[in-house]
C-alpha cells in the first residue's frame, strides 16, 4: 500500500517533469511572415510572490468602526433566561449548540432565539441537491413571509411586526431591503456567463454587530464543496458572492431595535434564476 | 489512505452544520449584471524613458477589459494612490473600497540589460483584501501591445474563470470598390482593430468565408474566380503559403476545420445536390457524411470531435441538424420559424450559435446542442457570420446596412456580443469589412 503510493508520486512527478521539460520546447517561438513576437512567460517564483511584499502593516480599517467594542443594545423583550447560555444548553426543542465560532461581539447571554419561519440547515451533507431543496424550502418560507407580513409602507410593515411580536423575525419589508441591496452589491455579470451557472450555489454566514458592520469576514459554508469540485467558475461564484456580502456592509438600513432579528444570516447565492433575464 | 480521507471528510461534513446556529436564511437570485468595477492605475516605471510605453501599454489593456462588457475600469483621477505605490507592495484596500474598485490592477514596466522590457502585474481582490494572481512577462519593447493584451488575459482568467480572447486576432473580408465591382480580399487584424494588413491582393479572385484552425495560425477560406469554380485554399498565415484543398468536380464551399485542425468539413455541390464531406488534411481522403437529395451545408464540428451541426432544408425550410461524427444519428434540433443558417459549435461545447432570417430580420442566435434554450442575442436588417472567441463567451458577426435608393451606402462592419446578449459593439475596422474568424490564443 505505501509502496504503492509512492510508486505513484514518484510517477506523477516524472510526468510533471517531463512536461516542464519538453512543453517549452515544443513551442515554436519564431515567424517568418506577419510575425508575433514571443513573450517570455516568469515562473511566479521569480516574482518573489508574497515574501517580498513589505507587510504594510495590514491596517484594520480605522475609518469605518472607531468604536472598538459594540456595546449590546439593551434588549426590550424580557429575556426568559438571561444565564450564560454556552455554559448550560437548556434542554429546548432544538438544541442549538451556541458554540459561534467567530467571535462574537458580545460575550453576554444571547437572547433566545424562536426558531424563524426559516428553518434551522440540517444538512448531513453538503451536496449540491440539499442545498437546493434547502434553497426551496428557504423560498417557500420567505413567500410565507411576504403573505404574512404587507410591505407597501413602513406603517403597514410596523403594524405587522408588532403584531408578530416586537424583534422576533426578519420584517418581509426587511428582507426587501436586505434582497434590494444585494442587488445593488452582487456583480453577477461575470457568473451569468459561466456554464451552467444554476450550479455554482455559494452559501455565506455571516454576523452582524448592532451598527451594522460585519462582525467577521463572512464564511462560505460550501467552500470545501467549491475547493474539491475543481470548478473554477464556482470559486469565481464564491469570491463575487463574498465581495458582495463585504460590499453592502455596514447593513445599516435595518431597524437597530430589531437587531436580534438580522443578527445573524445565511445568504445563498444562486446565480441560476438570472440567466437568459 | 482514501478511508482516512473519507473519515476526515465525514468528520468536517459533519461537524461544518453544527457550527450555524440560528440564522435567518434569504435566497439571493438577483444581482446587479452592471461591469464589474476595476481599478488600473497606469503601469509604474522607474525610468521616464519608459513613461509614454507604461501609458499606452496601460490603455490598451484598460480597453481590453472595458470592451468585454464584464469590467468597468474606474476613471483614473478618482484613485488615491499612495506613494508606496509598487507591484510588490500591499495596497491600501481602504482607498480603493472608497471609489468602489472590487478590483485592483498594479503593473511595473523595468526595462531589463538585454534591451527588453519586463511587464509585472498583480491582481488584487479589494473586498477579501487578498491577491488573486500575479504575472510577468520579459520581451522585447516594441511587442508591449501583446504582452498588454497577455496581461489582460491573465486578468480576464483570473476574474471570470474563463480563458481570456485578447491575445488572437481576427481574419475578415475586407470589401472597397462600388457594389458591381466589389474587391473582397482577406485581411488579418489583433483582436481590438490594431495592425491591420493584407492577407490576399483580391485582384484574381474574390476571397470568403475564412475560417480559423483552432489549432494554428492557418486557416481555409473560399476563392471565388471569374472562370471557374469556386474551391476552398488553405493558407498558412506564419509562413504566407496557400493550397487548395483539393481537385473536386463540382463547387466546394463554407469549409470549417475540425477542433484537432486535422481535418476540414466542408459542402461539396454535385448535379445542384450538396452534402456535407470531411477532409483529412494528411492523406487528402474525402469522406462523405450527409447524403440526401435536400441541400445540407454549413458543418460544424463539437469540440469534443463526436458531433457536427448542420443545416438542412430536406424539412421544407433551412433548419439546424446535429448528427454523430461519422454521418449517423441525424436529428434535427431546430423548429423555428424562418431559416436557421451557419450552426457554429462554441468552443466550449455548451452551444451553438446560428444566425436566423426570420419575416424580414436577421438575427444572431445561440442554442443548445440538444435543442433546447433558444436565445436571439442581436438582431437588425441584415446580419451573419457569427464567429466564436477561443474561450466561447463573446461571439462575432457582420451587419450590413440597407443602401439608400441611389446605390450608396450598405457598408459592412463587424460587430461583437457577449453570449448573455448584452454589450454589443461595434469592432473597428479599416473600411467595410464582412464575415470575421476568430483565431485562437496566439502561442
Amino acid at each position: 500500500m505505501r509502496f504503492g503510493v509512492f510508486a505513484s508520486l514518484l510517477f506523477h512527478l516524472a510526468i510533471l517533469g517531463a512536461a516542464f521539460v519538453s512543453l517549452p520546447s515544443s513551442w515554436r517561438p519564431d515567424v517568418e511572415a506577419e510575425p508575433y513576437i514571443p513573450l517570455e512567460l516568469i515562473a511566479e517564483a521569480e516574482l518573489d510572490l508574497t515574501t517580498s511584499v513589505p507587510a504594510a502593516a495590514p491596517e484594520p480599517i480605522a475609518e469605518e468602526e472607531p468604536e472598538p467594542e459594540p456595546e449590546p443594545i439593551i434588549e426590550e423583550e424580557p429575556a426568559p433566561e438571561p444565564g450564560p447560555v454556552a455554559a448550560e444548553p437548556e434542554p429546548e426543542p432544538e438544541p442549538e449548540p451556541v458554540t459561534v465560532v467567530e467571535a462574537a461581539p458580545e460575550p453576554e447571554p444571547t437572547p433566545p432565539k424562536k426558531q424563524p419561519t426559516v428553518k434551522p440547515q440540517r444538512t448531513a451533507e453538503l451536496d449540491l441537491d440539499a442545498l437546493s431543496k434547502l434553497v426551496d424550502k428557504s423560498r417557500d418560507d420567505s413567500a410565507a413571509t411576504a403573505r404574512e407580513a404587507p410591505s407597501q409602507t413602513a406603517e403597514t410593515a410596523d403594524r405587522a411586526h408588532r403584531k408578530v411580536g416586537a424583534g422576533d423575525r426578519l420584517t418581509a419589508s426587511d428582507e426587501t431591503k436586505i434582497r434590494a441591496a444585494l442587488r445593488r452589491c452582487w456583480n453577477s455579470n461575470v457568473i451569468i456567463g459561466a456554464p451552467e451557472p444554476e450550479k455554482l450555489l455559494v452559501v455565506i454566514d455571516f454576523v452582524l454587530n448592532p451598527d451594522g458592520t460585519l462582525v467577521a469576514p463572512p464564511k462560505v459554508v460550501n467552500q470545501l464543496q467549491i475547493n474539491l469540485s475543481g470548478n473554477r467558475f464556482w470559486k469565481v461564484a464564491e469570491r463575487e458572492a463574498v465581495a458582495a456580502v463585504v460590499k453592502c456592509a455596514p447593513y445599516d438600513f435595518l431597524p437597530a431595535d430589531r437587531y436580534e432579528t438580522w443578527k445573524e444570516f445565511r445568504f445563498n447565492f444562486n446565480p441560476g434564476e438570472m440567466v437568459g433575464m | 489512505m482514501p478511508r482516512l480521507l473519507t473519515i476526515l471528510l465525514t468528520i468536517f461534513v459533519v461537524s461544518a452544520p453544527l457550527s450555524a446556529g440560528a440564522k435567518v436564511t434569504i435566497d439571493i437570485t438577483q444581482g446587479n449584471v452592471d461591469p464589474m468595477p476595476i481599478a488600473v492605475p497606469d503601469f509604474l516605471g522607474a525610468d521616464d524613458a519608459t513613461s509614454e510605453l507604461r501609458h499606452d501599454l496601460t490603455k490598451v489593456l484598460m480597453n481590453d477589459l472595458d470592451r468585454s462588457g464584464l469590467f468597468k475600469v474606474i476613471d483614473q483621477r478618482a484613485y488615491i494612490m499612495g506613494d508606496d505605490m509598487g507591484v510588490n507592495v500591499r495596497p491600501t484596500f481602504p482607498n480603493w473600497r472608497l471609489i468602489n474598485a472590487q478590483v485592483l490592477i498594479v503593473g511595473e514596466v523595468v526595462e531589463l540589460d538585454d534591451g527588453r522590457i519586463q511587464v509585472s502585474t498583480r491582481i488584487w481582490d479589494i473586498y477579501a483584501d487578498e491577491q488573486i494572481g500575479a504575472v510577468a512577462f520579459k520581451t522585447p519593447a516594441d511587442n508591449w501591445r501583446r504582452a498588454a493584451h497577455k496581461v489582460a488575459d491573465f486578468a480576464y482568467k483570473a476574474l471570470t474563470g474563463e480563458s481570456g480572447y485578447f491575445d488572437t486576432r481576427i481574419v475578415f473580408v475586407h470589401e472597397t470598390g462600388p457594389k458591381e465591382k466589389r474587391i473582397k480580399r482577406l485581411m488579418i487584424m489583433d483582436q481590438d482593430g490594431a495592425n491591420p494588413v493584407p492577407l490576399t491582393d483580391g485582384l484574381n479572385y474574390q476571397a470568403l468565408t475564412p475560417r480559423f484552425s483552432p489549432t494554428q495560425q492557418q486557416i481555409t477560406y473560399m476563392a471565388l474566380f471569374d472562370n471557374r469554380p469556386g474551391q476552398v485554399y488553405l493558407f498558412n498565415i506564419e509562413t504566407g503559403e496557400q493550397e487548395q484543398l483539393g481537385t473536386f468536380r463540382g463547387m466546394t464551399f463554407a469549409p470549417r476545420f475540425s477542433p484537432d485542425g486535422r481535418q476540414v468539413l466542408l459542402s461539396v455541390e454535385r448535379h445542384g445536390n450538396s452534402d456535407v464531406f470531411k477532409m483529412d488534411l494528411a492523406t487528402r481522403r474525402l469522406t462523405r457524411l450527409t447524403d440526401h437529395p435536400a441541400i445540407d451545408v454549413s458543418p460544424s464540428m463539437s469540440p469534443d470531435g463526436r458531433r457536427i451541426s448542420f443545416t438542412s432544408d430536406r424539412g421544407g425550410s433551412q433548419q439546424i441538424y446535429v448528427m454523430n461524427a461519422d454521418g449517423s444519428k441525424q436529428k434535427r434540433i431546430t423548429f423555428g420559424e424562418g431559416r436557421y443558417q451557419t450552426p457554429v459549435w462554441s468552443p466550449r461545447g455548451d452551444l451553438i450559435a446560428f444566425t436566423r432570417q426570420y419575416r424580414g430580420r436577421f438575427y444572431i442566435g445561440v442554442i443548445r446542442p440538444d435543442g433546447t434554450g433558444e436565445r436571439l442575442l442581436t438582431e437588425s436588417y441584415l446580419e451573419e457570420g457569427p464567429t466564436w472567441a477561443p474561450n466561447g463567451r463573446v461571439l462575432m458577426f457582420y451587419r450590413q446596412t440597407p443602401s439608400r435608393r441611389n446605390g450608396k451606402g450598405g457598408g459592412a462592419s463587424l460587430w461583437s456580443v457577449d453570449l448573455t446578449g448584452r454589450n454589443v459593439r461595434l469592432v473597428r475596422t479599416p473600411g467595410d469589412a464582412s464575415d470575421p474568424a476568430w483565431s485562437p490564443l496566439l502561442p
